[in-house]
C-alpha cells in the first residue's frame, strides 16, 4: 500500500507538458551516462541512460541543467529543435579536481582527498562486450587487477585477485560488496551487469582497511542502479556464438595399439585374423578398440585396408571406421555454442525518491553438445527521502542452472577426456546415435566410454538460487552529523543431483579370450548400476554496520570523522548423499572422504551433513582532516572480534595511516605551467589483519567443477563447495574409520593435521605511494603506484614427514613480500579529426610475490606443497617467488642435457623436484584503444600477461594415449636428442645408443609412454600470452531514423567478439595458459583434461530506450 | 566538540552494551557439530580403528596408485599374477619391471606411521590397569617391524612427535630391532599386569585376553629373532629366544589365528577388508576391480601341482572351463589363457574375520627355530602341525592335511625324506602364506632364499627381485636433510636389509 503511494507520487510528479529528447555528450563526443537533467525552478528531473539518451517533457523557452558527476554543470535553453539534440557538456577529465569517487562503507569522497589508489569502471566500460559474467569484462581494463578463468565451460568460474598475494595457504581473492553487502565472488557470475552502476576496486589494504579482516585482499564495490528521472524502459538483447578456438596439438599419422600381448585373435566382425605385431614386419598393428595410438602408420601397406570394427549394433551387424584419420574427428565433436541474453530494466524517480527494477533471462548452448546453461532472476532498487531521513534498499533474486555432461562411468573422467581419448580413425559425428550399438552402450574403444554415451546419460546439475537484500536507513542528526544503519542479508541455496546410468555390455565384449575381451569395460568396470549423487547446501551471510559521519569546516580545515560497529553472521549447510558409496565405480569407496558425519545404509546408499557457523564484530574510526582543500591526512583504527580462533586470540587490531597533496593547487610553478594541469601526490600505510582459515568443503564426486588432478582416474572433481568460513578449523575432528560404526562399536583416527595452540591472523604491513598527473588540460592522464606489501604470521600448515604420523601442522609461520608498479596511462583523445576520433588507454602492472621465510628457516620446511599435481605440485619456497611448479625431470648433466642409461639409452626420474618456475603472472598489459566516427564506435582491448610458467598436465595423459603431436615425432628406437652418458664423472654426448624397450613393447610406447611422460619438465611451458579479448562496434541508429513512433526512443546496434585471438609461445601447444585447475585456491599454473579447450565468442547486441 | 550532542555518549554506551552481549556469540565455535575432537576421545574409542587399519593396511588399497599393502610381495613371491592383457602402467608396472621409483612406497609409509600414531593415542589415553596400552605396544612394534622390513632405516627415536619435530632423523634398523624387542618385552609387562576392564569391548582382536595378547607379542619377538638368523648376531638371537620361553606364555596355538573381526557384514565399507578389495560387491558376483586383475600365478600354480597339494583349489577357483589357469608375473596375458580368481580359502564369505597373524605362521617359525636349534622341540610335530593350521584356515581340516603329509612322496612335503628340512619347512610355510602374507614369505626369500623363482618378472628377463622400497618421494620434499643422508639411489633395492642376504 505505502510503495503504490510512493509509486505514484513519483509517476504523477513526472506528468507534464510535451516531451524534449536528446543525448548528452562530452566535448569529444563520447556519451555521459546517467547525467541528471533538471528543468531549472522545478521538480522534473530526467535521467540519461547508458548512453546518454533522456527524454524529458519541458516546455519550449524552458532551461535544462544538466549536472553529473565527472562533468561541469550545464545549463540548455529548450528552443523549439532541440528533438533529438546533443547536449555537449565538458568532462570532469578537464577538471580531476573534482572528481568524487566512492570509497569504503559507500562513502563518496573527492578523490583528491584520498591517500590511496582507488579505480571506478563505469557500467558501459564493463559491459562494452556484452558479457554473461562481468568480472570477465573486467580483465585488462585497470591495473593490478588479475582475472584468471578455469575454462570455457557453461559457467567458469573465475578469480579475482588484486595486487598478487598475501596470503601463502590463505585466501587472496578480493572481497565483494554489493550495495554495502559483502557476497562470495561466486556471486559475480550471478548478477546482471546491466544493473550495474558502477564499480570501484579498492585494490589494497589502505583503501580497505575500513572492512577489516574481510577485505585484506581488497575491495570490489558494486553499486546497482538506483531509479531516477522520467520512467524509462531499456531492454538489450544479445545472441552470441562460442566455438573452439584453440584445440591442442594432436597427431592424425598414427592408428591404435596400445601394447597387447603379441598374439592372433580371431576377428569376431570379419572372421579372419587381427595380428597385434604384425608378423612379417614386426611392427605393431592397429588395435581397433584402442585409445592409445601406438599403432602403425595410417600410410603403412603393412595393415589389411580393410575397415576397423568398432562395435555391433543391436541386429548382430558390425559397425566400422575407415582406415584413415578422420580430420577433426574429435574437434568436431563440439559444437557452436549460441548465447542469448535478455534483458529489460525500468527506472523513475524524483525529489522523494526512485525505483528501478530489472529482469534478465540468459540461456546458453555450450560448445559441449547439450550443456545447458540458464540464468533468471530480477533486481528492485528503491530510495526514499523524507527531509533529514532517507532510506534506500534493495533485493535480488537469481536462478542460475546449470546442465552438463558428467563424469565417465568409470574412473570419473571428464567428458573431453573421453573425447580425446579416441582414436585419431574415429569419427565422433558418426556415431552419435549410440542407440546403434547393443545395449545401446556406445563401445568403440576398450578404455573410454564413448564420449556420447557419457553426453546422454551421465548428466551433473546445479540449480543455484541467490538472494541478496538491502536496507540502509540515514538520518541527518545535523548538517555536518548523520548516523546511518545499514544491514544486508544473502542467502544462497543450491542443489546440485548428479547421475550416471546403469550400463550393461553384450557378451561378445565380456568373452574371454577374445580381443575385445582385453581387460576392457566390459570386464573392467564390467557391467554397472545406476549412480546417483545428490547435494543440498545453504549459506546465509548477515551483515550490519552502525555508524556515525561527520563533516565539519573550521576555517581552513576540514574534518571528515566515521566511527561504526560492525556484525556479521554467516551460517552454511550442507548435505552429501550418495546411492552407491561402496559399490559404484565413481562414487566407490576410495573416493568418499571420511566424513564425520556420514551415515552409510544397509544398501549401499549414505548420506551426511555439514554445518559451519562464524560470528565476526568490529569496532572502527576514521578521521580524514583536510587543510585548505590541497592537503589531506587521513587515519583509520579498527578492532576485529572473531569467533573461530581461541579466546585468547580472538581479538586484533590494526591502523592506518596516509596522506595526499594535491601540488598543482599550491606549487607557483605548476600552476603557472600551462601543460601540467594537475598534480597529485600521496603517501600511506595500513596493517590489515586475516584470519586465513576460511575454505570450502567439496562435496561430492561426480561433479565437474574445478576437478581432476589425475589422470590415473583418481577425481579432483566435486559438485559444489559448502564455505566453512574458517569454522572449527583450530580444532581439527577425529575422523572415522572406514566402515565404522561397525553395531555399536565406533573406530576414530586422529585427525592428520594438527594444529598450533593459539594460532593467530595473519597481519598484512602494506605501503603504498603514487602520484596522479594530468597534462594539457588533462589530456594526458597518467597514475602510478608503488605498494609494498610485507604479510607475517603466515597461517601455514606445514608439511611434516609422514613419519611424525601426520600429514601437516598448521601453525603461524612465514613471511611473504608482495610488491608492484601499477601504471595507467589514459590519451583522451590521442587523435581527433572532425568527426574522427582515436582513444587510448593502456594500462601496466608490474608484480612480484616473494616468500621470504618459512619456518624461521628451517632447511627442511622452507618449502611448502599447497597444490598437488600428478607430476609434482604448486609449492612456496623460501627466497623465491610465489607460488613455484616443482616437478619431476629426469637426471641432467651440468649442462642440463638428459643424462641416459650407456646400454639401455633409457634416463632416469630424479626422485628430488625440480623448480621450474613460479606461476602468477609477474607483467600485466592492457591497452584499449577506442575509436569512433560519427554514430560508429570502434572498442578493442588487448590483454597481455607475462612472466610465468604452467604445467600442463595433460600432456603427460596425451603422451600415454599416443596422441600428441610431441611424441609422435618419433616412433622408433633413437637417439633422445642432446642426451649424455656418464663416464666417471664427465659426461659424453650420446650418439650411438638408442632407446630400448623392456618386457616385450615396442620401444615408442615403452618410451613416450611409461618414461618420458614421467617427468613433469617437458610439459611445462611459458603462460604468457597477448589476447584480443574484446572487439566491439557499436552504431547508434539516429532518432531520425526510428520515425516518429513514441516507443522507440533509442536504438544501438553492436557486433562483439570476446577472446577473438591468442598469441602465445610456440612450446605451449597444448591450451590457454590463462586456465588452472585450482580456480578457487592459490595453487595456480598447472592445467589438466578437466578443462575444455578455449574458445572464441562472438555475438550481436540489440539495444533500445523505451518511452 | 562532538561530545556537546548527547547522541554520541549514547550510541557509545549502546555500542559497549551491544559487545557484551554478543560475548556469548564469539564462543559460537568451541563445539563442533561436524565430528568429535580429539580431545572427546578416549584410547578405547580410536582402537577399534587402529586394530582394523592394521589389517586393512595389510591387504586393503588398490592397484593403480599402490602401494599401502604389500600386493607388490604377493605378485613378486609367485602368489598373484595380473590378469589382463593392458601395458601395466602405474605402479604396477614398476612391480613389474622392478624399476621402482620413490612414490612407489608413499601410500605404505603414510598409513603405517599413521597407524602407529594411532595406537599411541591409545596408549596414552586408556583406562588406568587395561588391556589396551599393552596390547597397542604389541601392534606398535608389529608395524615397526614391517616398516623396517621393507625401507630398512626408518625414523623411530624421533617419529610420531610433531610437537617436538616436523623432520625426524632417521635410525639404523638394527637399533630399532633391538628396540622392538624392549618394547615388546614392556607390553608383555603392562600386559601381565592388566585386568578386565570396559575398554575390552574395543578389542576386536582378542577380546581383551591378555594371555593371548602376551602370546602374540611373543609370537613377535619370535619373528623379529628369526629374522636376525643367519645373519646377524647369533648368540643375541639366542639368548633372546631362550628368554621367551622363560616368559612362559608361549606363542599363538593351534585355532589361535589373530583375527580381527569388528562385525564385518556383507554391506557396502562393512565386509571383510579383503573381500572388499579383491572379492565381490556386496551381495553380488561382480568382482571389485582387483578381483578381476589379479589371478593366479603359474609359479605358485606349478609348484602346488607338482607337490600335488590340494589348496590349489582353495587359493584359486575354477575358470570358465572348469580348471585352474594363471598367468606368469609380468607376463602380458594372452588371449588364449583361460585364468583363475582367487579361490574359497582366501574369500570364504564377507563376513569372515580378517587374519592378521596365522597360528600357521607360528607353527612354521618354532619349527624353523627348534630345527636351528634355538628352540627346544619336535620341529617335525610343529611343522605337521603349522601345515594342518594351513588347511584347517583355508576352510579345509586336518585330517586332510595329515592325508597330504603322509601320503606325499615328495620331500617339499614330507619331512621325513628331505635332506634339507629346514627348505621343506620354508617351502610350506611359502604355500601356507599364498595370498595371506606376502610380506613375509618375501621375508624369507629375502633371509634364506628360498622359494627360488627362476624368472622373477616376465617383463624385466635378467632382472633379480627387490631386496626393499625406496624411501617414499615424501620424504624428500618433507624430510629431505634426513632422507638424504640415507644415500639411496634407485639401485638401492638390491641393497640387502641388515638380516637379509
Amino acid at each position: 500500500m505505502l510503495f503504490s503511494i510512493w509509486l505514484q507520487c513519483i509517476i504523477v510528479a513526472n506528468a507534464q507538458t510535451q516531451p524534449v529528447t536528446g543525448r548528452v555528450t562530452d566535448n569529444l563526443g563520447a556519451p555521459v551516462p546517467y547525467a541528471t537533467i533538471q528543468i531549472k525552478g522545478s521538480k522534473t528531473t530526467a535521467v540519461a541512460d547508458a548512453d546518454g539518451k533522456f527524454t524529458i517533457n519541458a516546455a519550449t523557452g524552458a532551461v535544462l541543467v544538466i549536472t553529473s558527476s565527472g562533468i561541469t554543470r550545464k545549463e540548455v535553453k529548450v528552443g523549439p529543435s532541440l528533438s533529438d539534440a546533443q547536449f555537449v557538456v565538458d568532462r570532469v577529465s578537464e577538471n580531476l579536481s573534482e572528481v568524487v569517487v566512492t570509497t569504503a562503507l559507500g562513502i563518496r569522497r573527492q578523490a583528491r582527498e584520498l591517500g590511496y589508489a582507488t579505480t571506478s569502471i563505469k557500467a558501459s566500460q564493463l559491459n562494452q562486450a556484452a558479457v554473461v559474467n562481468p568480472a570477465t569484462g573486467l580483465a585488462a581494463k585497470v591495473s593490478g587487477v588479475d582475472i584468471r578463468l578455469t575454462d570455457n565451460g557453461v559457467n567458469p568460474q573465475v578469480k579475482v585477485t588484486f595486487r598478487g598475494s598475501r596470503s601463502i595457504e590463505g585466501n587472496n581473492a578480493a572481497l565483494i560488496i554489493v550495495d554495502g553487502v559483502p557476497v562470495d565472488q561466486t556471486y559475480l557470475a550471478n548478477i546482471n551487469p546491466n544493473d550495474i552502476e558502477d564499480a570501484t576496486i579498492l585494490k589494497g589494504s589502505n583503501a580497505a582497511a575500513l572492512y577489516g579482516m574481510a577485505a585484506s585482499n581488497g575491495v570490489m564495490l558494486i553499486t546497482t542502479r538506483k531509479g531516477k528521472g522520467k520512467f524509462t524502459l531499456n531492454y538489450q538483447n544479445t545472441v552470441s556464438f562460442e566455438s573452439i578456438s584453440y584445440f591442442p596439438a594432436i597427431q592424425n599419422e598414427y592408428s591404435g595399439y596400445g601394447g597387447e600381448g603379441p598374439g592372433a585373435y580371431p576377428n569376431p566382425a570379419t572372421g579372419g585374423t587381427i595380428y597385434f605385431i604384425n608378423p612379417f614386419s614386426g611392427l605393431a598393428n592397429t588395435a581397433p578398440f584402442e585409445n592409445e595410438s601406438y599403432g602403425s602408420a595410417f600410410n603403412s601397406m603393412d595393415f589389411k585396408p580393410d575397415s576397423i570394427p568398432i562395435g555391433l549394433t543391436a541386429d548382430g551387424k558390425w559397425l566400422y571406421t575407415p582406415y584413415r584419420a578422420a580430420k577433426n574427428g574429435r574437434k568436431d565433436f563440439f559444437q557452436t555454442g549460441v548465447g542469448d541474453q535478455n534483458e529489460l530494466s525500468g527506472s523513475l524517480g524524483n525529489k522523494w525518491g526512485g525505483l528501478y527494477f530489472s529482469g534478465d533471462h540468459t540461456s546458453k548452448k555450450g560448445v559441449v553438445p547439450y550443456d545447458t546453461y540458464t540464468r533468471n532472476g530480477g533486481r528492485v532498487n528503491g530510495t526514499l527521502n523524507f527531509g533529514r531521513f532517507t532510506a534506500s534498499g534493495g533485493a535480488s533474486y537469481y536462478n542460475i542452472s546449470t546442465n552438463i555432461a558428467g563424469n565417465s562411468y568409470w574412473q570419473n573422467r571428464p567428458l573431453y577426456w573421453d573425447v580425446m581419448n579416441q582414436l585419431p580413425s574415429t569419427d565422433l559425428k558418426s556415431i552419435k546415435d549410440i542407440n546403434l550399438f547393443q545395449n545401446n552402450q556406445g563401445f568403440i574403444n576398450a578404455y573410454f566410454p564413448n564420449p556420447w554415451w557419457q553426453v546422454f546419460n551421465s548428466r551433473a546439475k546445479n540449480s543455484t538460487n541467490q538472494l541478496l537484500s538491502n536496507l540502509q536507513l540515514s538520518y541527518k542528526l545535523k548538517d555536518w552529523l548523520s548516523v546511518t544503519a545499514r544491514g544486508g542479508y544473502s542467502r544462497t541455496s543450491a542443489d546440485a543431483p548428479a547421475y550416471i546410468d546403469s550400463i550393461s555390455f553384450p557378451a561378445f565384449l565380456a568373452a574371454a579370450g577374445g580381443p575385445w575381451g582385453q581387460g576392457n569395460l566390459a570386464i573392467t568396470p564390467g557391467n554397472q548400476g545406476f549412480q546417483k549423487e545428490d547435494i543440498k547446501e545453504h549459506y546465509d551471510d548477515f551483515n550490519t554496520d552502525v555508524f556515525l559521519a561527520a563533516n565539519r569546516k573550521e576555517g581552513k580545515f576540514k574534518f571528515n570523522l566515521i566511527a561504526g560497529v560492525n556484525y556479521r553472521t554467516r551460517s552454511s549447510y550442507g548435505y552429501w548423499y550418495s546411492n552407491q558409496v561402496n559399490s559404484g565405480n565413481v562414487v566407490g569407496q576410495n573416493v568418499v572422504p571420511s566424513l564425520n558425519t556420514k551415515v552409510t545404509n544397509p544398501d549401499g546408499s549414505a548420506y551426511a551433513t555439514f554445518n559451519y557457523k562464524r560470528y565476526d564484530q568490529s569496532v572502527y574510526g576514521d578521521l580524514t582532516v583536510g587543510y585548505d582543500n590541497w592537503l589531506f591526512l587521513h587515519g583509520s583504527l579498527r578492532n576485529d572480534w572473531t569467533s573461530i580462533l581461541d579466546p585468547k586470540n580472538r581479538s586484533f587490531s590494526y591502523p592506518s595511516v596516509d596522506a595526499s597533496a594535491v601540488l598543482s593547487d599550491v606549487v607557483g610553478a605548476l600552476k603557472a605551467s600551462g601543460a601540467i594541469s594537475f598534480l597529485k601526490v600521496r603517501l600511506g600505510y595500513a596493517g590489515t589483519g586475516n584470519v586465513s582459515l576460511d575454505g570450502y568443503q567439496k562435496l561430492g564426486v561426480m561433479g565437474n567443477i574445478g576437478a581432476g588432478t589425475d589422470v590415473n582416474g583418481i577425481p579432483g572433481g566435486y559438485s559444489a563447495l559448502v564455505p566453512n568460513f574458517g569454522a572449527y578449523a583450530i580444532y581439527p575432528i577425529a575422523a572415522v574409520g572406514v566402515g565404522f560404526p561397525f553395531g555399536g562399536t565406533n573406530g576414530y583416527s586422529q585427525n592428520t593435521t594438527v594444529v598450533q595452540n593459539g594460532l593467530k591472523p595473519e597481519k598484512t604491513a602494506s605501503t603504498e605511494a603514487g602520484f596522479q598527473l594530468g597534462l594539457f588540460r588533462n589530456r594526458v592522464n597518467l597514475e602510478v603506484n608503488y605498494y609494498n606489501q610485507v604479510s607475517s604470521n603466515q597461517t601455514i600448515p606445514l608439511q611434516a614427514s609422514n613419519a611424525t604420523g601426520i600429514n601437516s601442522y598448521l601453525t603461524n609461520a612465514g613471511k611473504i613480500r608482495n610488491s608492484g608498479v601499477e601504471v595507467d596511462l589514459a590519451l583522451t583523445p590521442l587523435i581527433k579529426v572532425n568527426d574522427f576520433r582515436f582513444d587510448l588507454s593502456g594500462n601496466f602492472s608490474y608484480q612480484n610475490s616473494k616468500v621470504i621465510d618459512i619456518a624461521g628457516g628451517q632447511a627442511e620446511l622452507d618449502q611448502i606443497n599447497f597444490g598437488t599435481t600428478i607430476l609434482g605440485g604448486i609449492y612456496a619456497i623460501a627466497g623465491k617467488s610465489y607460488p613455484q611448479i616443482l616437478t619431476t625431470d629426469f637426471f641432467r648433466d651440468p649442462k642440463g642435457r638428459i643424462i641416459v642409461d650407456g646400454k639401455t639409452g633409457l634416463p632416469t626420474l630424479n626422485p628430488t623436484p625440480v623448480d621450474a618456475g613460479n606461476t602468477n603472472y609477474k607483467y600485466f598489459v592492457g591497452l584499449s584503444p577506442s575509436f569512433s566516427y560519427k554514430n560508429f564506435t570502434l572498442k578493442a582491448v588487448f590483454d597481455y600477461r607475462g612472466g610465468a610458467k604452467i604445467l600442463h598436465e595433460e600432456g603427460n595423459a596425451m603422451d600415454f594415449a599416443g596422441m600428441y603431436l610431441g611424441d609422435a615425432t618419433n616412433r622408433q628406437a633413437f637417439i633422445i636428442p642432446n642426451s649424455v652418458i656418464q663416464n666417471g664423472n664427465g659426461f659424453t654426448p650420446n650418439t650411438n645408443v638408442p632407446i630400448t624397450s623392456v618386457g616385450g613393447l615396442p620401444t615408442a610406447i615403452y618410451y613416450w609412454a611409461n618414461f618420458y611422460n614421467q617427468a613433469g619438465m617437458p610439459y611445462v611451458t611459458s603462460a604468457a600470452f597477448w589476447k584480443l579479448r574484446e572487439l566491439a562496434l557499436n552504431y547508434a541508429v539516429p532518432r531520425k531514423w526510428l520515425g516518429k513512433q513514441p516507443i522507440v526512443k533509442g536504438l544501438d546496434v553492436s557486433v562483439i567478439g570476446r577472446n577473438l585471438f591468442m598469441w602465445r609461445p610456440g612450446t605451449n601447444r597444448l591450451t590457454d595458459p590463462e586456465f588452472s585447475t585450482n580456480a578457487t585456491g592459490n595453487a595456480v599454473g598447472y592445467t589438466t583434461e578437466f578443462q575444455t579447450p578455449p574458445t572464441r565468442v562472438i555475438s550481436a547486441s540489440i539495444r533500445a530506450t523505451i518511452l | 566538540m562532538l561530545y556537546k550532542n548527547k547522541l554520541f555518549p549514547c550510541l557509545v554506551i549502546c555500542g559497549l552494551i551491544f559487545m557484551v552481549s554478543c560475548k556469548k556469540k564469539l564462543d559460537t565455535n568451541l563445539d563442533d557439530p561436524n565430528g568429535k575432537g580429539i580431545n572427546e576421545l578416549a584410547g578405547k574409542d580410536v582402537f577399534p580403528q587402529a586394530l582394523l587399519s592394521a589389517v586393512t593396511n595389510k591387504v586393503g588399497a588398490n592397484i593403480s596408485t599402490a602401494s599401502d599393502n604389500y600386493d607388490y610381495a604377493q605378485q613378486w613371491m609367485g602368489y598373484w599374477a595380473r590378469n589382463t592383457g593392458w601395458a601395466s602402467s602405474g605402479a604396477q608396472q614398476q612391480m613389474e619391471t622392478f624399476n621402482m621409483n620413490n612414490s612407489f612406497g608413499n601410500g605404505n609409509w603414510q598409513s603405517l606411521y599413521h597407524n602407529i600414531y594411532d595406537l599411541n593415542f591409545v596408549i596414552a589415553n586408556s583406562t588406568k590397569g587395561s588391556v589396551l596400552p599393552g596390547a597397542s605396544r604389541a601392534m606398535r612394534a608389529m608395524i615397526f617391524e614391517d616398516l623396517v622390513d621393507q625401507f630398512g632405516n626408518i625414523p623411530y627415536s624421533q617419529a610420531l612427535r610433531p610437537d617436538l619435530t616436523l623432520t625426524p632423523a632417521y635410525d639404523s634398523a638394527t637399533a630399532i630391532y633391538k628396540d622392538l624387542i624392549v618394547q615388546l618385552d614392556s607390553a608383555i609387562l603392562s600386559l601381565q599386569a592388566s585386568q578386565a576392564t570396559a575398554d575390552d569391548a574395543s578389542d576386536i582382536l582378542f577380546k581383551g585376553d591378555k594371555n593371548l595378547w602376551t602370546k602374540f607379542a611373543n609370537t613377535i619377538k619370535l619373528r623379529i629373532y628369526l629374522r636376525q638368523v643367519p645373519k646377524g648376531d647369533q648368540a643375541y638371537v639366542s639368548a633372546g629366544i631362550a628368554k621367551i620361553v622363560t616368559q612362559g606364555s608361549g606363542f599363538l596355538g593351534a585355532g589361535q589365528d589373530a583375527l580381527i573381526n569388528p562385525g564385518f557384514t556383507d554391506a557396502s565399507l562393512k565386509q571383510n577388508p579383503f573381500w572388499g578389495v579383491y572379492g565381490y560387491q556386496p551381495g553380488s558376483t561382480s568382482g571389485y576391480q582387483n578381483n578381476n586383475f589379479f589371478t593366479a600365478n603359474n609359479v605358485m600354480l606349478n609348484f602346488l601341482d607338482s607337490v600335488g597339494d590340494p589348496r590349489k583349489a582353495l587359493f584359486f577357483g575354477k575358470n570358465s572351463q572348469g580348471g585352474i589357469g594363471g598367468n606368469f608375473f609380468g607376463e602380458t596375458l594372452t588371449g588364449t589363457a583361460v585364468t583363475s580368481p582367487f579361490g574359497p580359502g582366501l574369500l570364504p564369505s564377507a563376513s569372515a574375520p580378517a587374519l592378521l597373524f596365522s597360528a600357521s605362521q607360528s607353527f612354521f617359525m618354532q619349527a624353523e627355530a627348534v630345527q636351528r636349534g634355538l628352540l627346544t622341540g619336535s620341529y617335525a610335530s610343529l611343522y605337521q602341525q603349522g601345515v594342518e593350521e594351513s588347511f584347517r584356515y583355508l576352510g579345509s581340516s586336518v585330517a586332510a592335511a595329515d592325508s597330504y603329509l603322509s601320503a606325499s612322496t615328495n620331500r617339499m612335503v614330507k619331512l621325513s625324506l628331505s635332506t634339507n628340512p629346514l627348505q621343506t619347512i620354508l617351502y610350506q610355510k611359502w604355500i601356507a602364506e599364498c595370498g595371506l602374507d606376502g610380506l613375509e614369505a618375501w621375508s624369507d626369500w629375502r633371509r634364506t632364499g628360498y622359494p627360488f623363482i627362476a624368472v622373477p618378472s616376465y617383463a624385466a628377463p635378467g632382472l633379480q627381485t627387490p631386496k626393499r622400497i625406496l624411501y617414499p618421494e615424501s620424504e624428500y620434499t618433507q624430510n629431505a636433510n634426513n632422507v638424504n643422508g640415507q644415500q639411496q639411489t634407485p639401485s638401492s633395492i638390491y641393497t640387502p636389509l641388515f638380516w637379509a642376504q
